[in-house]
């Protein structure tokens, strides 16, 4: 190659750089560079609500999840309760719930079975998730219980504290 | 917001330290120096929280305390012994206009920025495998040492994959140390530090081969990628694993042209962090391995190889704590069943390839780099026949091949898995592609632009980094 047509390939070459640049930036402002999930997210409490009506689940509801639990269990150690839950269909659900409840409560704990169980997936959680008495949810610092239930075919909420004294 | 700086400091503080003591020479150009410090520190830290964790120490004000004395006192007996820190003078200057065209070229990697910031800042922790893997380890290196986290033996948490390393939670896991609280949002704000580490360590290695104005146009290009951009802020350890993963490559590169063993125990830091990092850093290690051989033969001088186990006795060295720790921790579970060699699915291999494709060739998501790249190549073939082109090639063709094998040998929905995982993995290699994109344009430049035209060495290295 001479001299000439390697300072036209280079140019060539800054050329198409420059254009690729350009519509790079297109595609920063115009937004395809955004992440979806995050420009969808929620963070109104009613949405909550809303999701359990819903069959679909994503992650633009995270937020909303994460100030139920803490509303709900403002103070020691929590226990979910899946009242008659069917894995099968809103296996997706459990599982988001459990482990966004001990992701957000942490270094509290969440329970959802016996501590030594091993939880793997929807089911594990279903087959150990048993709702102890009071002596047992005191006996490791558990203060409030939600228990999720259905009625009317929806997916519905409930929550209370574990009496600190025995009644 | 005190103590995030004060955390910054830290990170620099260390950086700085590390730069010197592991540095070719302590005069860089201020761009150099500013990638290392800030590459360096970032690496350095989340290894000294493991370190301090593992003797009870969790993430906090005075480990960080702790940490940045122990920086000073290197710098100050490297000091004592000559080495100073100093950004080197530049020999010729820079005209306005140059500077100018410099600047606004760099000003769409500011966008970058800010996209990544709002990701990163504007939302919790909100990717599936983000909070859940990395995350939920995040919080539990805060409040505890690791001997004594519940989280890591917790059997409830087994899928969680409590074996996974930690870099990026305990890196993280600072600002909650700092701020003394268990931080939502602001938790997040290393995840940009990480992208303009990267950024800063990707403009540094082109400027070894091209002027200021087609670095700063290549490194914007790349730091708007939208595969990078929609990743980086999110909070998942694929972007930290590109920055320590280009590092190694980068001074292994270097290394290439310039023989000196300083060179290559850069790269064995930046190898040390991708082990603590992710579990694909294993995997690198064959990379490394074969990258290390692909440069003694490419300089045909077959004494390097000596360098290969040294290499492997030390990152494997300062690894082996983790790696003690990690093996006393629960298994997660397998979903798949193995398979045998005799009955890896060969046939499936273009199917694999062409779904591949379909990601890596979306020129949208990549500015499209994987297009250029090898017409790039092609046009300058014959004026690139350089070392360091052919272990660049070597290291991104190593890197496809190997997520290819692993697709292949993957048991269950392969597709699945591809369409899962193949951005991400893309990642990891593209800040190498982008610098041999820039090698393979510094072939074709007008020869009083060129920066080292013959030599192959690092032209932007400081006066004597190459002649040893």
């Amino acid at each position: 190659m001479d001299g000439q047509s390697v300072k036209q390939i280079d140019r060539g070459i800054a050329g198409i750089l420059v254009a690729l640049l350009l519509f790079g930036v297109w595609h920063g402002v115009t937004g395809v560079a955004f992440n979806r999930d995050m420009l969808g997210a929620r963070a109104e409490g009613p949405a909550v609500d809303e999701k359990l009506e819903s069959d679909r689940f994503d992650r633009g509801y995270l937020p909303a999840i994460d100030d139920l639990f803490r509303r709900l269990a403002p103070d020691g150690n929590l226990f979910i309760h899946f009242d008659g839950i069917d894995p099968g269909k809103d296996g997706k659900q459990i599982y988001v719930f459990f482990m966004r409840a001990a992701y957000v409560l942490h270094p509290r704990k969440v329970y959802v079975a016996p501590p030594d169980a091993v939880l793997t997936d929807a089911e594990s959680i279903i087959s150990n998730n048993r709702l102890p008495d009071d002596d047992w949810l005191r006996l490791h610092g558990i203060h409030h219980v939600v228990t999720f239930f259905y009625e009317d075919g929806r997916i519905q909420r409930t929550a209370r504290r574990v009496e600190t004294v025995p009644q | 917001m005190i103590w995030l700086i004060l955390y910054l400091l830290v990170f620099i503080v260390l950086g700085m330290a590390l730069a010197l003591a592991l540095a070719e020479s302590p005069t860089l150009p201020l761009h150099e120096l500013a990638a290392r410090v800030l590459a360096f520190g970032i690496g350095g830290v989340g290894l000294c929280w493991f370190w301090l964790s593992m003797t009870g120490l969790a993430p906090s004000r005075l480990g960080g305390a702790i940490i940045a004395i122990v920086a000073i006192a290197l710098i100050a007996v490297l000091a004592n012994r000559g080495r100073k820190l100093i950004p080197a003078r530049q020999e010729s200057s820079t005209s306005p206009r140059e500077m100018i065209t410099v600047f606004v070229l760099l000003l769409p990697a500011l966008l970058g920025l800010a996209i990544v910031s709002v990701h990163a800042l504007g939302h919790v922790w909100y990717e599936w495998d983000g909070y859940l893997l990395w995350g939920m380890k995040t919080r539990a290196v805060t409040t505890d040492p690791l001997a004594t986290a519940d989280y890591f033996h917790n059997p409830h948490f087994l899928p969680l994959h409590q074996r996974y390393p930690l870099m990026v939670p305990f890196v993280a896991a600072g600002v909650n140390g700092f701020t003394g609280n268990i931080e939502d949002v602001l938790v997040k704000a290393v995840f940009p530090l990480i992208y303009i580490a990267l950024l800063l360590m990707l403009y540094a290695g082109m400027r070894d081969k091209l002027p200021a104005w087609r670095a700063a146009l290549l490194l914007s290009l790349f730091a708007l990628m939208p595969a990078l951009v929609r990743s980086a802020g999110t909070g998942m350890a694929d972007v930290p694993l590109s920055m320590f993963y280009f590092g190694a490559v980068l001074f292994i590169v270097r290394w290439t042209a310039s023989n000196q063993p300083r060179h290559l125990v850069q790269a064995m830091f930046f190898a040390t962090c991708c082990l603590f990092c992710k579990r694909e850093g294993i995997a690198f290690m064959g990379l490394f391995a074969g990258g290390l051989c692909v440069v003694a033969l490419a300089r045909r001088d077959i004494k390097r190889l000596k360098w290969v186990p040294v290499f492997f006795a030390v990152v494997i060295g300062i690894a082996a704590p983790w790696f003690m720790f990690a093996s006393t921790l629960p298994r997660a579970p397998i979903y798949v069943p193995a398979i045998t060699i005799t009955e890896i699915p060969w046939s499936r291999l273009p199917l694999i390839l062409g779904q591949m494709w379909s990601y890596v060739g979306d020129w949208r998501s990549w500015n499209g780099l994987w297009f250029v790249l090898p017409v790039l190549a092609a046009v300058t073939a014959r004026r690139s026949g350089k070392a360091q082109i052919l272990v660049l090639w070597s290291f991104v063709l190593a890197h496809f091949a190997l997520y290819l094998y692993v697709y292949v040998i993957r048991p269950g929905n392969w597709d699945i898995i591809v369409h899962r995982t193949q951005p991400r993995l893309t990642l990891h290699i593209a800040p190498v592609a982008m610098l041999l994109l820039a090698h393979h344009w510094a072939a074709v430049m007008s020869s009083n632009e060129a920066m080292d035209d013959d030599t192959d060495k690092p032209a932007a290295a400081p006066t004597g980094a190459a002649e040893a």
